[in-house]
C-alpha cells in the first residue's frame, strides 16, 4: 500500500514541473502588495494516520505572496505510539513553522511556483517511556517517565511546486530539510520524537508534504 | 531537476534507525581502600544487603560464612525502579551502611531493541563508613570503579 502511494506521489512531482514550465509565456508586472491568500491541508499526514496505526496527525499551511516572495506558515499535530520490545513510547504535541518562499518563476501569469525558502520550526509536545524490565536482583517491575512540557524548535530548507489546477484549486508539495534541532529538555525520558521534526536520533532529517489548496484573491490583480 | 526531486523523495527511506547499542548498566563497584596508603584492601565479610531486594549479594549458602574481597571490588546492583538504593555490609565485627542516590534516565532507542535506562550522577547521600568517595558517576558496562571506600 505504501509503495502505491509512493509511486503515485513520484508520478505526480514528475509530472507537475513540466504543467509549470510550459507556462512560463506571459509577465507579471512587480507588485508588493499581496493578491491572494493561499490556505491548504497535506494530504500524507492523513494517508500516514490510515495505513500506520502508531502515527496519527494533520497539516495545515497557508502563505500570502508579497510579489515573488511568499510568506508562509504551516500548523499541525501528530502523535506517535511505538511499541519496543520491552517498552512502549508515545507522544503527542502541536507544532508551527513559519518563513518565506521565493518564487523562481518570476514571469508566470498564474502566479505558479517553483520556490526555495526557509522555515523556522517550533513545537510543544509530551512524551513518555513505559517499560516493564526484568532485572536479576529486582525482579519484574514497570516504570514510566514522561513530561507533559517539552518543546523544540528547528531550521528548514525548502523546496517544491505550487500549480494552480483550476481556477482557486491549486496542488503543490514541499521537500524539507530539517536541521538545527534543539529542546530545552535535559530530563528523563530523552526525546526520541518531536512532533513536525521526526526522530532526534540524526542529526538532520527530511520531510515531505504534498498539499491540496484554495486560492482566496484578495484584490483585483491590474491586467 | 526531476531526478533531485526523486532523490529527495527516496532519501528518507534511507534514514536507518539508532543501533540497538546500550552500554547502560546498573552494577556497582565499590573498591576498598587501606585509609593510610590508598592501596586496595583486603575485606572480610558476611555479605551485603540491598535493602528491598530479595538477593543478598556475597552469601554463602547454605550457611552463611565470611567472604574475602582480597582487592576486588565488591560488585553490587542499585535499584533501577527507584532514586535510591541502600546497602547494608555485614562484616564479621559491625555492620555499615551506604545509601546512594542517583538519576535515571530512559531512552527508547528503537522498536526493535529493548529500551535503555542510563544511571548517573551518582551521590552518596549518608553512610557511617569512615571516608567515602564517588569516583565514577555514571554506572556503564566498563569494569570501572565508581565508589572508593577507605578504612
Amino acid at each position: 500500500m505504501w509503495f502505491i502511494l509512493k509511486s503515485i506521489v513520484n508520478h505526480i512531482i514528475l509530472l507537475l514541473p513540466i504543467v509549470v514550465f510550459a507556462q512560463q509565456a506571459d509577465t507579471v508586472k512587480p507588485g508588493f502588495f499581496p493578491t491572494g491568500i493561499r490556505v491548504g491541508v497535506d494530504v500524507v499526514a492523513p494517508l500516514y494516520s490510515i495505513t500506520d496505526n502508531r502515527f496519527s496527525g494533520y497539516e495545515f499551511s497557508a502563505d500570502v505572496d508579497f510579489y515573488r516572495y511568499y510568506l508562509t506558515a504551516d500548523i499541525g499535530q501528530w502523535e506517535r505510539n511505538l511499541k519496543g520490545t520491552d517498552s512502549r513510547y508515545t507522544n503527542s504535541g502541536n507544532y508551527f513553522r513559519a518563513g518565506i518562499d521565493v518564487n523562481f518563476l518570476k514571469k508566470d501569469p498564474d502566479r505558479n511556483m517553483l520556490f526555495f525558502g526557509f522555515r523556522y520550526g517550533r513545537s510543544v509536545f509530551s512524551e513518555q517511556v513505559e517499560r516493564t524490565v526484568t532485572d536479576p536482583v529486582w525482579g519484574i517491575q514497570s516504570d514510566i517517565q514522561s513530561d507533559a512540557g517539552r518543546r523544540a524548535g528547528w531550521l528548514e530548507i525548502t523546496g517544491g511546486l505550487r500549480v494552480k489546477m483550476y481556477r482557486f484549486i491549486w496542488m503543490g508539495y514541499t521537500v524539507r530539510y530539517k536541521f538545527a534541532l534543539h529542546s530545552n529538555s535535559n530530563d528523563s525520558p530523552d526525546v526520541y520524537d518531536v512532533p513536525g521534526y521526526g526522530g532526534t536520533f540524526k542529526t538532520t532529517t527530511w520531510g515531505f508534504n504534498y498539499l491540496i489548496m484554495v486560492r482566496i484573491p484578495v484584490r483585483k490583480e491590474k491586467p | 531537476m526531476r531526478w533531485i526531486f526523486a532523490a529527495a523523495l527516496l532519501l528518507p527511506a534511507c534514514l536507518d534507525k539508532p543501533d540497538c547499542i546500550s552500554q547502560a548498566d546498573n552494577t556497582l563497584r565499590i573498591a576498598f581502600k587501606k585509609a593510610g596508603s590508598g592501596a586496595a584492601d583486603t575485606v572480610v565479610i558476611y555479605h551485603i544487603e540491598a535493602i528491598g531486594a530479595d538477593s543478598v549479594f556475597y552469601k554463602q549458602v547454605p550457611v552463611d560464612r565470611p567472604d574475602t574481597l582480597r582487592g576486588t571490588p565488591a560488585v553490587v546492583a542499585v535499584n533501577p525502579f527507584a532514586d535510591t538504593t541502600d546497602f547494608v555490609f555485614r562484616f564479621p565485627t559491625e555492620n555499615k551502611v551506604l545509601k546512594v542516590r542517583y538519576q535515571r534516565s530512559m531512552r527508547f532507542i528503537n522498536e526493535n531493541c529493548f529500551s535503555e535506562l542510563r544511571i548517573s550522577n551518582l551521590q552518596v547521600r549518608f553512610t557511617d563508613f569512615d571516608s567515602v568517595r564517588v569516583v565514577e558517576s555514571s554506572l556503564t558496562q566498563s569494569n570501572v570503579v565508581h565508589i572508593e571506600i577507605y578504612r
